[in-house]
């Protein structure tokens, strides 16, 4: 890279930054760019960071990324990867045009605002690159130890449920018996004080306290023989802490991998916020630039182009870029011209609606306010209008059986059930909630896991297939309730047998057959 | 906020190395799958490419995820501006539909993997050859086989450098060069060797450069000295190698349907490909018969076929004429290969005709029945009875299918019934290992 190029880098980046932080008051901590060559670039978006351990799958994504490169029209699409540190860390390819780069900077200052705003990324990790580099060396050890396949086994189980651990959820199982068990204790006490202690004499009394901490304690053994105490939604939390099949090494692998899914976890809930706002802001850094002429014509005719790509529509797949900013916009104009409230839902009128404007001027302080508080199931519930679906064409695609073939056909439907379909299916923002009900069911160390089923079904494969990653870690039966095409059904896994059993066949199999006996 | 240019960031082998973890794990798949994999239609179909596209199951990140159709509905969200009924992409249907899913779906994680032909062949058939090769005594062919390098020599043209070699020199003579200036002048290695990048490899030159301290910024590094270099040389690398021809024949008649057709396809392009990969002079042809035989070539035997009635004898008719004017014994490995559904108008003279065949004593005569369940056409085994009434075979029965061998006469039957008896019926004919040379 020349010199001169470097300096104009450095001289856009410092613009962007004023922009930033004085025009759009956007919080920002440090970001380092690093400019690297294509193949380094393609490998850490395959490995999600730049330190991460070694697998098949970041192989496998190695692959695809690079395959897709190498066929591609090269510099056109901008590549991005971000980390959420402190300070943040981001990679320029080394083989982007000038516009190339400052899209991809400008869109990364629109992430790392994300990261130090949004309320979900309060408890991140910021030292997640050091973290996993430590990691690495100790993963390389067990594979050198115990075995590649040894150690894969329990790295994808890991990953298989790395994403259910909530980075907010600290309470220890131990706190959160002393918890439950000072509320109910306390309700006896209650009673006892306030209704019975002036009535009854002293030698009584003492018999009462005795009784009570009888109670009590028969109380607390009860919650202690409980496992888990309460539902737990952190899957790997409670198998590692009660698995007798796991060997310290195996504890110290999953222990890591749930450290690092708790830095996915608000990345994942915030996938089409994140990516809209990156976009949202960055075509809002760009256009300025523009304006003030600190990038040529020639450049605004290549930024143009990768930013279509960036925006581009797939006829198979939701886009969040385009999706994301296309909501950040509306919301902005719907806020600025006072299109919300009763009144503004109540009209039907096209003509009303597209002339309406109030001049309220809230806009961007709205996209903000959303900004730092929302994630992604609750932004598609409150903005995913039907308006946004006509608008951003959005469509249901349908298989066809033609006998010899299959066709895939566009439908059109009611934007309104269009709108309540997707928003269905990012109920907790895309990672259903699964909780683990009993350690011990049947008293035979059977896991029973609860899904709370939130309108759309889990996909059968994937299920049996992670219910078969838990036995790797647990080795004894696992269960899984859920629904499916309105029905109860469960999940049984024993090793590698998988039984599904429904619930109302099963009810009405009995009573069947009580009446052939009767 | 800065920005670090890292012009040459160490290229880590991760990537690569990863890679090579999940290629692992796709063979393991497809070993376990190979009957499915074999058995893929578009594989005949996609051949020009010399690499097939082929699904691949059980490479995912499982977890628990939403999806209301893994079952047979297939619906999604897509984005366009696309009219209502609007056809917005198509998926083949595999022929026997059973449960592999087609692959390649569009808008679901890509499955597929994409896979070289030579490779697929490697890992299925690494083990099997022709068998019954014979050493044709009168006339050995020379295969040229490439060029391989002999020796290191000092001269020799730039292309052919020995780049580790040369380095290996060079270091060798620079730290030699290099303590012997330490020795003389005192200064640092690093200085050492400064001072003889400097003197382009001079070594009292570089002595004098330091004594006099006329050391420039001259970057620390190894100077290759022209007495350093090392060249490859190379020869033409030979094989000697016996002739062999396999004749294919294929029997394309009005009872032979489009099913069928296409499992006689995939079994004879499973064998020519195997072929040649494996031995470097192998020669095929190729036979298509109704009620007359004709000679095409690759690309018509596995695209092309005519309708009418069936005389299988017209086929190994042709074939014997082949052998006597073209592939003469003494001097060829000849191997015929023949499929058919079996229906014949005229099975005693197709008997006869084998009869001419295997008295030449050809090294081996492959035939296999492609046996539909239900086919109102076949089933009656009208070739496959008049055989077995003339020659004595000794049966095999595997994976719900027959497998017939006669040793004496060098003749080898099977029967498929479905795309899965493909695969083991091309390990009944190439049951021989190859000689790995």
């Amino acid at each position: 890279m020349q010199k001169t190029e470097m300096q104009r880098l450095l001289k856009l980046e410092e613009r962007m930054m004023q922009i930033a932080t004085e025009e759009l008051e956007l919080e920002l901590c440090g970001i380092e760019f690093d400019i690297i060559p294509p193949q380094k670039m393609l490998e850490i978006m395959a490995y999600r960071q730049p330190t991460n351990i070694s697998s098949w799958k970041y192989g496998r994504d190695y692959e695809k990324l690079r395959t897709i490169y190498d066929r591609s029209d090269k510099g056109g699409l901008p590549y991005e990867v971000v980390i959420n540190s402190d300070p943040a860390r981001a990679y320029l390819m080394k083989e982007n045009t000038i516009a190339v780069q400052a899209l991809v900077m400008a869109h990364v200052i629109g992430h790392v605002n994300f990261f130090t705003e949004n309320e979900y990324f309060k408890e991140s990790k910021k030292d997640i690159v050091h973290f996993m580099h430590m990691a690495q060396e100790r993963f390389n050890s067990y594979e050198r130890r115990f075995g590649i396949d040894e150690v894969e086994r329990i790295v994808d189980a890991g990953h298989a449920l790395q994403f259910h651990s909530s980075p907010f959820e600290h309470e220890t199982e131990e706190e959160k018996i002393e918890r439950i068990y000072q509320a109910m204790k306390k309700q006896i006490n209650v009673n006892n004080k306030s209704s019975f202690n002036d009535l009854i004499k002293s030698n009584k009394r003492i018999d009462i306290q005795e009784d009570i901490e009888l109670a009590n304690q028969k109380l607390l053994r009860a919650l202690k023989l409980q496992t888990p105490v309460e539902p737990t939604e952190d899957l790997l939390r409670y198998i590692v802490d009660n698995s007798t099949s796991l060997e310290d090494w195996h504890k110290d692998i999953l222990e890591i991998l749930r450290t690092e899914g708790q830095y996915y976890w608000p990345i994942i809930r915030t996938k089409y916020m994140n990516e809209g706002w990156a976009t949202f802001i960055h075509e809002r850094i760009m256009n300025q630039l523009f304006d003030e002429e600190l990038l040529t014509t020639e450049e605004h005719a290549s930024y143009n182009y990768s930013n279509s790509m960036v925006k581009a529509e797939h006829p198979f797949a939701m886009n969040p870029y385009q999706i994301g900013s296309g909501i950040w916009k509306n919301i902005e104009e719907r806020w600025n011209k006072g299109k919300h409230g009763d009144e503004w839902d109540r009209l039907e009128d096209y003509r009303i609606k597209d002339n309406w404007d109030k001049q309220e001027g809230k806009g961007w302080e709205k996209c903000k306010d959303i900004m730092s508080s929302y994630q992604d199931w609750f932004f598609m519930q409150d903005f995913l209008t039907p308006d946004m679906i006509t608008e951003l064409n959005i469509y249901i695609f349908q298989r066809v059986d033609q006998w010899s073939h299959y066709d895939y056909i566009a439908t059109k439907q009611e934007a309104k059930k269009v709108a309540k379909l997707i928003i269905d299916s990012f109920a907790h923002s895309t990672v259903p909630k699964i909780e683990i009900v009993d350690g011990n069911s049947g008293g035979n160390g059977e896991l029973f896991l609860r899904h709370s089923h939130s309108g759309v079904d889990l996909n059968k494969t994937y299920a049996e297939k992670t219910l078969q990653h838990i036995w790797n870690l647990w080795k004894r039966p696992i269960a899984l309730v859920t629904k499916r095409k309105n029905q109860v059904i469960e999940y049984h896994v024993d090793g590698s047998k998988i039984l599904r059993k429904n619930k109302l066949e099963e009810k009405l199999n009995k009573a069947i057959k009580s009446l052939q006996q009767n | 906020m800065t920005i670090i240019y890292h012009d040459s960031w160490e290229m880590s082998e991760r990537g690569k190395s990863d890679a090579a973890r999940h290629q692992k794990k796709i063979d393991s798949v497809i070993r376990k799958n190979v009957q499915d994999v074999i058995g893929e239609e578009s594989i005949i179909t996609q051949k020009d490419g010399k690499t097939v596209k082929i699904p691949v199951k059980g490479l995912r990140d499982y977890r628990f995820i939403y999806d209301p159709n893994d079952d047979e509905e297939k619906s999604g969200v897509g984005q366009g501006d696309f009219e209502d009924g609007q056809i917005i992409g198509q998926e083949r249907k595999s022929k026997e539909g059973e449960g592999s899913g087609a692959g390649n779906e569009p808008g679901g994680e890509s499955m597929e993997t994409e896979v070289p032909i030579d490779y697929l062949i490697e890992i299925m058939f690494d083990d099997l050859g022709l068998p019954y090769m014979d050493e044709k005594t009168k006339a050995k062919n020379l295969v040229p086989k490439g060029w391989k390098f002999e020796s290191i020599t000092k001269k020799g043209i730039l292309p052919r450098l020995h780049k580790k070699k040369t380095m290996i020199e060079a270091i060798k003579r620079s730290v030699m060069f290099q303590s012997e200036i330490i020795e003389s002048t005192g200064c640092s290695e690093e200085d050492a060797q400064k001072a003889l990048i400097q003197a382009d490899g001079d070594i009292n030159d570089a002595i004098n450069i330091i004594d006099e301290g006329r050391l420039s910024g001259e970057e620390a590094g190894i100077f290759i000295d022209d007495n350093d270099l090392r060249f490859k040389q190379i020869e033409q690398d030979v094989e000697y190698h016996s002739n062999a021809v396999v004749l294919a024949m294929m029997d394309t008649s009005g009872s032979m349907d489009t099913r069928k057709k296409y499992l006689a396809r995939s079994m004879l392009f499973w064998m020519v490909e195997f072929l040649k990969k494996t031995y470097d002079n192998v020669e095929i042809r190729f036979i298509q018969h109704t009620t007359e035989a004709h000679i095409v070539n690759e690309d018509d035997f596995f695209k092309k076929s005519d309708m009418g009635g069936t005389l299988c004898h017209t086929a190994f008719d042709k074939a014997n004429y082949l052998i006597d004017t073209e592939y003469p014994i003494e001097e060829w490995n000849v191997y015929c290969m023949y499929l058919s559904d079996g229906d014949d108008f005229d099975p005693n003279k197709t008997v006869r005709s084998i009869k001419t065949m295997l008295d030449k004593k050809i090294n081996m005569l492959g035939y296999t029945e492609i046996s539909l369940e239900g086919d109102p056409w076949g089933g009656d085994h009208a070739l496959l009875r008049a055989i077995t009434e003339k020659w004595s075979f000794t049966k095999k029965k595997e994976l719900g299918t027959l497998f017939l061998r006669n040793d004496e006469n060098h003749f080898l039957i099977s029967m498929i019934k479905n795309k899965k008896h493909v695969y083991p019926s091309l390990r009944h004919f190439l049951f021989e290992p190859v000689q790995k040379q």
